[in-house]
């Protein structure tokens, strides 16, 4: 038993082997394995892992699996995906496009079927292509972001009550360089950590962290959260006014966590993901190039070498366009997010959950006032409560990305290149689905589980769009859940 | 001549309104509470605010301002020194040109600084900070839109006969309100409560907010943005329309008080690197030619507009320091007056075109504003418009630009005119104070409003 189920004392129900993905010596496994197919599939299964148990630090008995476990309804309170549930799926989807012997996702819905046996070898070869160039960036990419974020993750959930100390925080940043970098060659990498991104997560995960103290403790102080004259009106309401701001507010914190390590991902991704999505265009280039600089020198007697060294420099403002043309093409057409219930594709307006719903869960519909809590004087001479600094950061943080005008419109990604579509896209989606339970399904069949943890490739790739993921079933004994 | 440098304008970032200053008379007691009343007071009542200092319920609503008559011996002290700009002499062949090309391209020009320089602004590092912190933004994100459509209008509007630059005069009396709003911003924002406190926490390159910095950056963002506009659309004006174009809103910066004497030798950019006096220099701030305002334009924008690395190591450590490691701390604040922005003109078009306000934006300003402002960018199709081979005009006897392909600058132009053409209605049908009033088109514009109400 390692030291997270020992600090666990029992309190809550592990479902198969929970603490073992939630390891530091099975993280470490991880990222030292040197098979990229491998990798990836047991990367998707330790975010599934770390999702759950980060849901139990913060909710306890509320979280999704304790209330599988314990036969209780999911719709009697929210639940609240954290940034892993998310990079769940989105790993499950990426891992088509590292490994060889599969067509990228969202190529299947693009294609018609008899296209489709006819160009897969050239989707194939072009992914081959260059060295491998696109799985190589996406894997180490992918590397980089697994292994910051799950140290920090782990660095949390096994802290004491009173945060991380100076200490281990220096521990934790120097072992995540040490692991992001490549001092083999001496070459700097394109995916890599600095102190700005390090920071920002351990302040994100500080955010989880006030989401896991206003569970515990919002019903027994609010004025803690609400400054005395607001917590004093709330400990005279109903005991459900307050769970519901307090879910509110767990619901909040929550989100400016995702949101956060969101931002700092894709800021560590951002230039893998140019080098993806460039690579056609630059391949076609090439050729070009080559082309022309051969028939130059057979029939104009220009040497190969002199028109090789110009032409890209001449064709670089056409080259640039056509790389921006083809990166809205496949934003448009081929990326895709697969979540269990759901498929959803980039170039496209994030839709609702549910047509008769409200586009976002009410706890996070109107994100500058809690529910039910009347305003702030702000002007009496006392302290900003804790809640209205967190919901003013809060709407600031989303209103900086987010560019829809409501429901959703305005959501699509045109350029998946560029950082501030993505993050457009991205609010959205966190914001939209942040209570949707399905979420915290698991990706891999009990089998595959166990194949992955003894290093053997599993039999499915987890992945929704093709069927490979079914739901847990309520109230089924623990051992035999997936 | 030699053009500011980026000493000069750092110093030039510590300087306010120093005749002004020196001019107003003192308040006494209570000066920022006086000043705190005259923001309120303006944005209720528009600029103008002596205008309105008669009209029932006033003098309830801001006891300070009726206290001992001080609001009009402070206008009063502001006219003065704009009667004295106006015994100096004005340009006025070409403040009336100006005003024709404003009444020929008035939609043009109302796009461009809508879609362009409003955001352009948002994007200044330091700027956008004293924007986020004196706008209601929350509770009425478009009045300040509406109160820059309207300032825009009074100033550049012809009058049906006279000239709308006398002392008397609706453009006069506007520039007067803006300086004094401009004060007001300073004092609120630099006085300390009661506590020792400050009421806003800026940083410390705004120590003097509105500074004349940020001034001369604005006074070229609503000239030279708007030819660049223009030129995005396919209209180039000769070189003797843009300068005087350039020359009025010189003009309307003597009267806000932006390269005044005093404020130049404050910030000592009128001495030379030896300490021997350049007053020729003055020539540094009000360039006499299109060029050279753009080169100083230029100049502004490079130092205003860093590039983005959200969570980076940046070059500039102290900034970094300040961050934690986010070069973010201007941005948030720009990207949320943005977003009112947009929610403000989206929200006046009509259903279909509701994104026309973004898309035209993302065409209409420089990548590092887009970058800056997380614009995103276009689809395929105006993307493809924007990039078709162009033609090139040229604009004096040695100069050509490169213009955008005829197809694209005319989608782009009419979508631009669009958004332009429902932002006035809206801000016409309005129902918030103050009204929004076209000069010379009152009881068109009242017609107009009561169509919009319910």
């Amino acid at each position: 038993m390692n030291n997270l189920a020992e600090k666990a004392g029992g309190a809550f129900v592990t479902t198969a082997w929970i603490t073992d993905f939630v390891d530091a010596g099975w993280i470490d496994e991880v990222v030292a394995t040197a098979d990229t197919d491998l990798r990836a599939h047991r990367v998707a299964l330790t975010h599934h892992y770390l999702s759950r148990m980060i849901d139990w630090w913060i909710a306890g008995c509320d979280s999704v699996w304790s209330r599988l476990d314990h036969q209780r309804s999911l719709a009697a309170s929210p639940s609240n995906a954290n940034w892993f549930t998310f990079a769940t799926w989105a790993t499950v989807t990426v891992n088509r496009d590292l490994s060889l012997r599969r067509t990228p996702a969202g190529t299947a819905r693009l294609l018609p079927a008899p296209l489709r046996r006819s160009l897969t070898p050239v989707l194939l070869h072009l992914r081959a292509s260059d060295g491998q160039r696109i799985s190589r960036a996406l894997s180490w990419a992918q590397r980089v972001v697994f292994v910051s974020t799950a140290r920090i993750a782990l660095a949390w959930l096994v802290s004491p009550d009173g945060g991380i100390d100076e200490a281990t925080r220096t521990e934790v940043n120097n072992s995540v360089t040490a692991a992001a970098s490549w001092p083999a060659d001496n070459q700097p990498v394109i995916v890599s950590v600095n102190n700005g991104h390090l920071n920002g997560l351990w302040e994100a995960f500080g955010y989880y962290a006030e989401a896991r103290a206003v569970h515990a403790g919002f019903e027994g102080d609010p004025a803690a959260w609400l400054g005395a004259k607001r917590g004093d009106n709330l400990r005279r309401s109903t005991p459900e006014v307050r769970t519901r701001v307090r879910d509110a507010l767990v619901a909040r914190y929550v989100l400016r966590a995702n949101l956060l390590i969101t931002a700092i991902e894709q800021d560590i991704l951002d230039e893998a993901v140019g080098e993806v999505l460039d690579q056609v265009p630059e391949l076609a280039t090439r050729t070009l190039v080559r082309r022309a600089a051969l028939w130059g020198d057979r029939y104009l007697k220009v040497p190969r070498e002199i028109t090789a060294l110009q032409l890209p420099f001449q064709w670089r403002p056409a080259t640039w366009r056509a790389a921006g043309m083809w990166a809205r093409f496949l934003t448009d057409q081929v990326l895709v997010l697969a979540l269990p219930s759901e498929t959803l594709r980039l170039g496209r307006d994030v839709p609702p959950l549910d047509a008769s719903q409200p586009f976002f869960p009410p706890d996070l519909y109107d994100l500058a006032t809690l529910p039910l809590v009347g305003p702030v004087d702000t002007d009496d001479g006392q302290a900003v409560p804790k809640d209205v600094g967190m919901t003013t950061a809060l709407c600031d943080f989303v209103g900086a990305f987010d560019r829809t005008r409501r429901d959703g419109l305005g959501s699509a990604a045109r350029d998946w290149r560029r950082y501030d579509e993505r993050m457009n896209w991205a609010a959205t989606l966190l914001r939209s689905r942040q209570q949707d339970p399905t979420l915290y399904w698991c990706p891999y069949a009990q089998e595959d589980q166990a194949r992955l943890r003894r290093g053997e490739l599993p039999h499915g790739g987890g992945d929704p769009s093709d069927f490979e993921v079914t739901a847990p079933v309520t109230g089924l004994p623990t051992q035999y859940r997936i | 001549m030699t053009g500011l440098s980026d000493n000069d304008l750092q110093a030039l970032r510590g300087v306010g309104d120093p005749p002004l200053e020196a001019r107003l008379p003192p308040i006494g007691d209570g000066g920022p509470e006086f000043w705190q009343a005259y923001l309120g007071l303006a944005g209720r009542r528009g600029l103008d605010v002596c205008a309105h200092l008669d009209d029932p319920g006033v003098a309830d609503e801001n006891f300070v301002l009726s206290k001992g008559g001080a609001l009009r011996a402070v206008w009063g002290a502001a006219e003065d020194l704009g009667r004295q700009i106006i015994d100096e002499g004005l340009p006025y062949r070409q403040l009336d040109h100006a005003q024709l090309l404003f009444g020929t391209y008035g939609q043009e020009i109302s796009a461009a600084l809508l879609l362009a320089a409003l955001p352009e602004a948002y994007a200044a590092r330091w700027g956008s900070e004293v924007l986020y912190a004196t706008g209601p933004l929350r509770s009425n994100p478009t009045r300040r839109v509406r109160g820059t459509a309207q300032f825009l209008a009074t100033v550049l509007t012809p009058p049906p006969k006279g000239h709308v630059w006398q002392d008397t005069g609706r453009a006069f009396r506007a520039v007067t309100g803006l300086r004094l709003f401009h004060h007001a911003v300073r004092q609120v924002f630099t006085a300390p409560r009661a506590d020792g406190a400050f009421r806003y926490q800026l940083s410390p390159e705004n120590e003097v907010p509105i500074n004349q910095e940020d001034l001369l950056a604005t006074r070229l963002m609503f000239s030279i943005t708007v030819f660049e506009v223009l030129e995005k659309f396919g209209i180039v004006w000769p070189e003797d329309s843009q300068l005087a174009y350039l020359q009025a809103w010189y003009v309307i910066g003597r009267f806000l008080g932006i390269g005044s004497d005093a404020a130049l030798d404050k910030a000592g950019v009128l001495v030379g690197p030896c300490g021997q006096p350049q007053p020729e220099r003055r020539a540094a701030v009000e360039p006499p030619t299109v060029a050279g305002a753009r080169a100083l334009l230029e100049v502004l924008r490079r130092r205003q507009w860093p590039g983005v690395y959200p969570f980076r190591q940046t070059s500039e450590f102290r900034y970094r320091c300040a961050t934690g490691g986010r070069d973010d701390a201007s941005l948030v604040q720009g990207r949320n007056l943005l977003r009112a922005l947009l929610q403000g003109l989206s929200g006046a078009m009509p259903a279909r075109s509701a994104n026309w306000p973004l898309a035209v934006m993302r065409e209409l300003v420089p990548p590092v504003v887009g970058y800056r402002l997380a614009l995103g960018s276009n689809g395929a199709v105006l993307s493809a418009l924007n990039n078709l081979p162009g033609r090139r005009a040229p604009v004096a006897r040695f100069t050509a630009i490169s213009l955008p392909n005829r197809l694209g600058a005319r989608l782009l132009r009419e979508m631009a005119n669009e958004v332009a053409r429902n932002s006035v209605v809206a801000f016409l049908q309005s129902p918030d104070p103050p009204a929004f009033v076209v000069p010379g088109l009152e009881q068109w514009s009242v017609g107009v409003a009561a169509r919009g109400a319910p």
